[in-house]
């Protein structure tokens, strides 16, 4: 009787360890299952008021780096592994910043809000950004903005989000809403803040140094001395020309031109970016799938092999809890042994069979890949070419009128001293 | 004084005359045909600008004023009797100039934003023609812009229409043949500005398809500038 009872007890213990082992496999392969809440749809902050005009800060975005790890740019194998591939990153940089652009834009707090090629300084704000991660299921930024005098707003600061999945459902919704516009709306929201930070002086400063740098960059004999330094570093304006001031007409004339091209380059930005919207998003969503379906193999695969082996191990290994007397005992731990075995086994095919499909998966975002930057390709060397053969003629402009203002300089003075710099406070 | 000698003055007479009238054109004294009096403040666009290009010369003093090579179309002879001679009228002359290119280089914006307008139009034609056919064929199917409807080797439609479409007006790859790069790529000595960038880029560029348009892209060029020269 007692024996019995003692078999019965032993049946039920393995019973329970197999059990909480089937649990376990549950719950594991539960874990790795993505749980898609859906996200808050952020909008930035509207300007509620009109901005005086002195104080309407315009904001350049400078194409982000695509960053490419200059280590393994030439090894294909492992920029895939990091899902990096080169042309769309080179299309990210300018695609981007063009949505960062437009978040700005329709803020109504900034004057104008342009992307710019690399090279442009003398605006009242400058934003740059470094690509870290693009994916259709994941941004992550680093983004700085530093005003004209010097002054840091974003100091490198990294901005990273998952997908919004509902801009993903339909074509209407993609183009209604970009699926990272939170990671645009935080950058929005933190130039905001710096502005609010500022005073009204400060802001009219702002305006005044990137006028008169440009201007001394352009005619340094007429405009040095304006700016200095303080001791913190940032320019200061230390005198202001006077109204009416045929240099600085002239400057201004050349500012205004400068503004066009800044324009038509911003232009060109536009229509590459407009061209490459729906080609873009489309990417997006089907390698956001992709990836998630790679994603979730690997892990499923992971999971089952381990499992899978340890089930395996522990139906060979795992030392018998039954007496040698107790055949009941046996009968049902043999069985169990038995069961595990197999179970293992097949967990581990099955594991195996998972990473397949992982692979398949990495192949699909690939090609995806490869297929976006087929379309991208052409345009971006056309949107390259035009680019620099604008600020190519414009550069060449400048120099020309760089030098007619110093011939002009020595005519009106009688001299033609040497180029100042910015000068620190007080030397 | 015989008749014989009447005769005589009167036939050298014309030839005296005529040999009066080469003297002014190599003293200055002559009235000139453009209207021009000697010493007055030249407005005029081509002399304006050679005479800039003399005072440029002459007021070099720290290597950064240089003659003024751009869009300088004067016919020369003028300018000896035209040159401003004070210091406001030299200033005057390099305002013009400068305010000159401001001119050319604002048409040179102005097409530019021109060209950009009208592709976006007709990229936006394009647009709502392709939605309209999509629409018409059944509304399933492709995406715009479907990334799996496009890939290379599928379906003979692919591909961007409205690249194309910009590409042919810019005739960089047009004959769309083997696209096999043109093997007379100039030796690039006398490139400007642009063209060198061009030609740095291809240089530097690994990726072979993106390096052989961009050596079209400058051999295009190229051939625009001397076309224009």
């Amino acid at each position: 009787m007692f024996r019995a009872e003692a078999d019965v007890l032993s049946s039920h213990r393995i019973l329970r360890a197999l059990s909480f082992a089937a649990l376990a496999v549950t719950v594991l392969v539960g874990c790795v299952v993505n749980e898609t809440r859906p996200l808050p749809k952020l909008e930035a902050v509207q300007a509620k008021q009109q901005i005086a005009e002195a104080e309407l800060l315009d904001v350049a975005v400078q194409a982000f780096d695509a960053n490419i790890p200059e280590a393994i740019k030439d090894n294909e194998e492992a920029l895939d592994k990091r899902r990096i591939y080169p042309d769309v990153r080179k299309a990210e940089s300018r695609l981007l910043a063009n949505r960062l652009k437009t978040t700005l834009e329709t803020s109504g707090q900034w004057g104008a809000v342009r992307v710019v090629p690399e090279g442009v300084r003398f605006v009242d704000i400058l934003v740059s950004g470094k690509i870290l991660e693009s994916t259709g299921g994941r941004l992550e930024l680093e983004v700085r903005a530093v005003d004209s005098v010097g002054r840091i707003w974003i100091d490198d600061k990294i901005y990273a989000g998952d997908a919004d999945l509902g801009s993903y459902k339909t074509d209407a919704a993609m183009r209604a809403r970009d699926p990272f516009k939170n990671v645009y709306v935080q950058i929005a929201d933190d130039l905001l803040e710096a502005r609010e930070r500022l005073t009204t002086i400060d802001r009219r400063d702002i305006r005044q140094v990137a006028a008169l740098r440009f201007a001394e960059d352009l005619d340094p004999r007429s405009f040095g001395g304006y700016l200095v330094r303080d001791k913190d570093g940032f320019i200061k304006v230390s005198r202001l020309p006077a109204s009416g001031d045929p240099a600085l007409e002239r400057v201004e004339k050349i500012r205004e031109r400068d503004a066009v091209v800044i324009d038509t380059l911003d232009g060109y930005n536009e229509q590459f970016s407009e061209g490459l919207s729906d080609p873009y998003a489309s990417y997006r969503r089907t390698s956001r799938e992709a990836i998630e379906k790679e994603d979730k193999a690997r892990a499923q695969a992971t999971t089952r092999t381990v499992l899978g082996a340890a089930a395996v191990l522990a139906s060979i290994f795992v030392s018998s809890q039954c007496s040698g007397s107790d055949y009941n005992c046996q009968r049902i731990e043999d069985a169990v042994r038995y069961g595990g075995g197999i179970g293992g086994v097949a967990a581990v095919m099955s594991g195996i069979k998972k990473f397949e499909d992982a692979k398949t998966a990495a192949q699909e975002v690939k090609e995806l890949a490869r297929s976006f930057e087929n379309e991208a390709g052409s345009q971006i060397v056309e949107f390259e070419g035009r680019s620099l053969k604008l600020v190519g003629t414009a550069e060449e402009q400048y120099r020309e009128w760089r030098r007619l203002l110093a011939a002009i300089y020595a005519e009106e003075t009688g001299v033609a001293p040497a180029a100042p710099r910015i000068s620190p406070a007080g030397s | 004084m015989t008749a014989k000698d009447i005769a005589l003055i009167s036939l050298m007479l014309p030839f005296a005359l005529a040999g009066c009238g080469t003297i002014p054109s190599t003293d200055g004294g002559s009235t000139s045909t453009s209207g021009r009096s000697a010493g007055g403040i030249i407005m005029g666009g081509g002399t304006s600008r050679d005479t800039s290009r003399d005072l440029t010369n002459d007021t070099s003093t720290g290597g950064d004023t240089r003659s003024d090579r751009k869009g300088s179309s004067s016919d020369g002879n003028d300018s000896s009797s035209a040159e401003p001679t004070t210091a406001d009228e030299r200033s005057g002359t390099l305002s013009k100039t400068l305010d000159d290119s401001l001119g050319e280089f604002d048409k040179t914006l102005e097409e530019e934003q021109q060209r950009t307008a009208a592709e976006r139009d007709a990229r936006a034609a394009n647009r709502t023609a392709t939605a309209s056919t999509q629409d018409s064929a059944g509304g399933i199917g492709r995406r715009e812009g479907d990334l799996r409807s496009e890939r290379p080797g599928q379906s003979g439609s692919g591909g961007n229409p409205d690249t194309s479409g910009d590409r042919q007006d810019r005739g960089v790859v047009a004959g769309g043949g083997s696209g096999a790069p043109d093997r007379s790529i100039p030796s690039g000595e006398d490139d400007d500005i642009v063209a060198r960038r061009l030609r740095r880029a291809a240089e530097q560029e690994t990726d072979p398809e993106l390096k052989e348009k961009l050596w079209k892209e400058y051999m295009e060029y190229k051939r625009n500038v001397q076309g224009r020269g």
